[in-house]
This record gives structure tokens, C-alpha cells and sequence, in this order.
């Protein structure tokens, strides 16, 4: 799976797909230009949730975008949760699929977070390794989120962009850059998050999600569950000035606002990136 | 083990057990030590999947109240590692678990209602498949009949209940007040089924309850009506399982049809 530049070309201004605007989204005409489906959402024998993702993939290019890959759990690989997927896939014809750096479960069990890695070489060899598998079996590369965190280990041996940047050059996958989980992170590990856009490799960043969060205490708890925040808008701009035109969208998982509400910060994402690309043009 | 395997059991086992082995693989920084960052994935975890039970749940927690639901859903979580990927199915159980532990086996309704919402729940998504409709059974010979035998369609879910839980949960689906507990003896028969992508429920007759135990198990037309004879006048038996038969297929409880052989 190589070439020079191995990015799919970009989509524009994306949504999460939530059921909660499944018929405004079909009713009307939403400047909206992609959607952003979680697969397991769609790993359901049939009804409703397929039969709408089935209608609103006939006018949105879609990608899915999962959250029980585990690739860096020390579980073997999950080969029924695999081809479950790429069953869907095969349905849904993604533009492109993603899951996070991270893990989610051992021992069989499952935690449904995505818990954090140690930056060591054991654990890219074991995370890029598997990526590869991954890759074989869904026939396409994958993109991997950097996900927020609230730990940070002694045993890590590097920067988490030094770690992504490296497993995603190792694996040959692409990166889908979360803008808000790299300030959240910053803020509770207390490292430099331009430093941290200067290290990941250019032509591999695919995809950015934009979200809010919330403040605890010392720590930000990544919830997905507000509007931006303008240190993240301001991230962004930092991102697309060094990345380029990549595909945009906006993750809210909870408290989910009126669809007008996303597609105002959509909105806003685009008159922040369109100058700067514009500019750079 | 590998170190990273090892690190994941402790973290792991943090949040599920609140095992400390994990603490000192965490940096602490003034501001936030390893507890209470650890602390987050712990709580986390437990806010989710009582979310997803909330979420799966809502004539239980109407049935139970605010804080026996959330007492009966963190016992659940304490018992109950998730073994699937997909949280969809985290509640498979929780019926099983109040039927059998207390203090919740004391309130059987607790058990019905969950046993209920996790059927419907299986309804609104289970696989789709076409319905047979009435003209083509209708159509079929007189000969045919006898050795007819129904597939039910997937989505269709069957239960006894002793108790009105059906009524309550129509209730909470219309934010109305929830009725008052009542108790059926013989139990209540009830089916759940999905038509035009909208779960619907129903309770059944007695006879059609048995009538339709009967379908599963692979019962021909001629079955069915020996068995509904329990119920009904020789005569009327006929007439009763066409109707029957008619409002099954009309409601699309009935995916394919074959012949008995021999």
C-alpha cells in the first residue's frame, strides 16, 4: 500500500451522524458535505438504524468511524467484530474507515473507552503489526485518532506524537488528527500541542474532528458533549495551516444541540480553513 | 506476559475492581495524582454503561424508581464484565440478574419489565426479511393446507408475563401515568414484532399463545388445529386458525412457508 501520497481526496465540512437528525438531515437540504457514521452503531442484524444510513448514504459521501478496534489491546485481534465490519463496508462503500490509538479491553472483556497506550516500542511494534493485519483483511488503509487521556505512564518512552507519527509511518495507515483531544491532552499531560502538530507526518493526516469539552478540576474531560471552545478553534486554524484542505467534521456524542447548532460551527470551521487555504493557494 | 499486557490487566482491573496495582505505573503531577486520574476511566466506565441501560431500560427505571434503578444497574455493572464489543448488547442479562438476585427477586416485575425491553429492543433491530402476505396463502390449494408450516419472521419475540408490564411501558412511551401493577394468573402471553421499521406489541389469547409455541417448534396447519382443540368446538377449530393465521400474516409475523413431508 504504497505511493507518494497516500490521502484520499478531501471531503469538505462533515457532521457525526446522530440519530437524533436522521429526518432533518433527509428533509432538507443541509450544507452539510459529508457524514461521519460509528459503525457499531450499524453492527445491528438490520431495522431502522441501516434502512437511514441506507438512504442518507444515497446523498452523503460517509465514512465510519469506529470504537471497538482495540488494535492496541493485547487480546488477539477481534475477527468476528472484523468481519462484521467489513460486511458493512461492503454495504456502505465508505469513503474511508477509522478507530482510534488505543485500547479498549483485555482478557475478553470490554471497557467501551479508549484507553491510552504507553509510548514504548513495544507497544508500536505490537499497534503497527496489527494496523497491517487490519489493513490486509479490510482491503484499505485505516486512519487512527489520537485520543484524549488522562494518564500518562513511566514507561512511555516517547512523545504521543512521536508514537503516532511513528506507528502510522510503520503500519503505512493514515491519521485522523482529533483537534480538541490533542488541547485536552496538552492541558493534562502539560505538553506543547503546536509541538505536537509539528511532528505528525503531513501527508498521512486524512481526516480532523473537532468537539468540546468540559473542565474538572486540573484535568479536561474530553465529553464531546458542548460546543467548541476557542482554544481549539484556534488549534485547528494552527492545523490547517500546516495540513492543508482536510476533511473537517465535528463530533458531539452527547447533549446532542439542534442540527442548525452543528452546522453554525460547521460553519465557522469553514471561515476559519477557507482563508488560510485560500491564502496558501 | 509483555509489559504492555501486564499494564493493561492493571488498568483494567482499576477500573473495574478499583485494583491499585495500576497506581504506580501513572505519572502524577501536582495538580492531578494517579488516583484521580485513573479515577476518570473508573467512573467513566460506570456512567456509560448505566447510560446504556437507562437508555435500553425506561420502563424499568419508571417501574423501579431513580435510585433502585441506579442500584440495580451499578450491581449489574459490578457483576457483569462486558464480554462484547458492541455495548448494544450489554443488557442481555439484566433480566436474568434481577430474577435471581436480591433484593430485586423479591419484585418480580422488575424482571418481567427487563425481559420485555430487552425483546423489544431485539425487535426494533433484528434482521430484515420479507413477510409472506395473505393472497399468497390464500391462493394456496385446499390439499396444501394441512401440511403447511410457518417460519416466523425474526423479529418477532414471544413472553409470559404475570404482570401488566406491557401497559406500563406503553405508559412511559407516552409519557403518560404509569397504571398500577396488576397480576394475571394464568400468565400473559405477549409478542413483539417490527413492522415498517415501528416495534409493536401486543398481548395474545391463551390458545394463540399456545398456537404460536407451536409454529416455532415446526407445527403444520393440521397440528395447529388438533392443538387448538383444548380450546375450542371441533367445528370452530378451522375458523379459528384461519383467523389466527390471517392476523399473523396481515401483522408479518410470518416469513416463508414449506410443506411438511410425509
Amino acid at each position: 500500500m504504497s505511493n507518494s501520497d497516500p490521502r484520499h481526496p478531501p471531503l469538505g465540512y462533515g457532521l457525526g451522524l446522530r440519530v437524533e437528525h436522521y429526518e432533518e438531515l433527509l428533509g432538507g437540504d443541509p450544507a452539510v458535505d459529508w457524514l461521519e457514521a460509528l459503525s457499531e452503531n450499524y453492527l445491528v442484524p438490520g431495522g431502522r438504524p441501516l434502512d437511514y444510513l441506507a438512504r442518507l448514504r444515497e446523498r452523503w459521501p460517509v465514512v465510519l468511524h469506529g470504537v471497538s478496534l482495540s488494535i492496541g489491546s493485547s487480546d488477539p485481534l477481534n475477527r468476528d467484530y472484523l468481519a462484521q465490519l467489513r460486511r458493512l463496508a461492503e454495504t456502505v462503500e465508505p469513503a474511508w474507515m477509522s478507530d482510534h490509538l488505543c485500547w479498549t479491553g483485555v482478557d475478553g472483556s470490554n471497557l467501551h473507552d479508549l484507553m491510552p497506550l504507553p509510548y514504548t516500542e513495544e507497544a508500536i511494534d505490537h499497534v503497527a503489526a496489527r494496523v497491517r493485519e487490519v489493513q490486509d483483511f479490510l482491503g484499505r488503509r485505516i486512519l487512527l485518532e489520537n485520543v484524549s487521556s488522562y494518564v500518562a505512564f513511566h514507561a512511555s518512552q516517547l512523545s504521543e506524537s512521536q508514537f503516532l507519527a511513528e506507528i502510522a509511518r510503520r503500519a503505512d495507515c493514515l491519521i485522523l488528527l482529533d483537534v480538541n483531544n490533542i488541547h485536552v491532552s496538552a492541558h493534562n499531560h502539560g505538553f506543547d500541542a503546536r509541538g505536537y502538530l509539528d511532528e505528525i507526518p503531513f501527508e498521512r493526516v486524512q481526516q480532523f474532528h473537532l468537539a468540546g469539552h468540559e473542565h474538572n478540576g486540573a484535568l479536561i474531560v474530553d465529553t464531546h458533549d458542548a460546543a467548541i471552545v476557542d482554544p481549539v478553534w484556534d488549534l485547528y486554524a494552527d492545523a490547517v495551516r500546516r495540513f492543508g484542505p482536510v476533511s473537517t467534521m465535528i463530533e458531539r456524542d452527547d447533549r446532542i444541540p439542534p442540527l442548525a447548532d452543528l452546522i453554525a460551527e460547521l460553519d465557522r470551521a469553514r471561515a476559519i480553513a477557507e482563508p488560510i487555504l485560500r491564502a496558501a493557494a | 506476559m509483555s509489559a504492555l499486557a501486564e499494564l493493561q490487566r492493571e488498568l483494567q482491573a482499576h477500573v473495574l475492581r478499583d485494583d491499585p496495582a495500576a497506581l504506580r505505573a501513572v505519572v502524577a503531577t501536582t495538580g492531578a495524582d494517579a488516583t484521580q486520574r485513573l479515577g476518570i476511566y473508573a467512573h467513566a466506565y460506570r456512567a456509560r454503561l448505566l447510560e446504556v441501560l437507562r437508555g435500553d431500560f425506561p420502563g424499568l427505571l419508571a417501574l423501579a424508581g431513580e435510585e433502585d434503578f441506579e442500584r440495580l444497574a451499578l450491581a449489574y455493572v459490578a457483576a457483569t464484565p462486558s464480554p462484547h464489543f458492541n455495548v448494544r448488547w450489554y443488557g442481555d442479562r439484566l433480566a436474568a440478574f434481577a430474577r435471581e438476585r436480591t433484593p430485586w427477586s423479591a419484585r418480580a416485575e422488575l424482571a418481567e419489565m427487563a425481559e420485555l425491553e430487552w425483546k423489544l429492543g431485539l425487535a426494533f433491530d433484528a434482521a430484515d426479511e420479507a413477510s409472506v402476505d395473505f393472497p399468497t396463502l390464500a391462493a394456496l390449494a385446499p390439499t396444501d393446507w394441512p401440511a403447511l408450516r410457518l417460519r416466523p419472521h425474526a423479529s418477532l419475540q414471544r413472553a409470559l408475563f404475570m404482570r401488566n408490564v406491557d401497559t406500563v411501558r406503553r405508559a412511559v412511551d407516552r409519557e403518560e401515568a404509569v397504571p398500577a401493577l396488576e397480576t394475571f394468573t394464568p400468565p400473559q402471553g405477549w409478542a413483539a414484532w417490527r413492522k415498517d421499521s415501528i416495534v409493536r406489541h401486543r398481548r395474545l389469547d391463551e390458545d394463540e399463545a399456545a398456537a404460536l409455541d407451536a409454529v416455532a417448534q415446526g407445527a403444520t396447519f393440521a397440528d395447529l388445529c388438533a392443538h387448538l382443540c383444548r380450546w375450542h368446538a371441533a367445528e370452530d377449530v378451522a375458523a379459528r386458525t384461519a383467523t389466527l393465521l390471517r392476523r399473523w400474516v396481515e401483522d408479518g409475523w410470518v416469513a416463508a412457508y414449506d410443506f411438511a413431508v410425509g
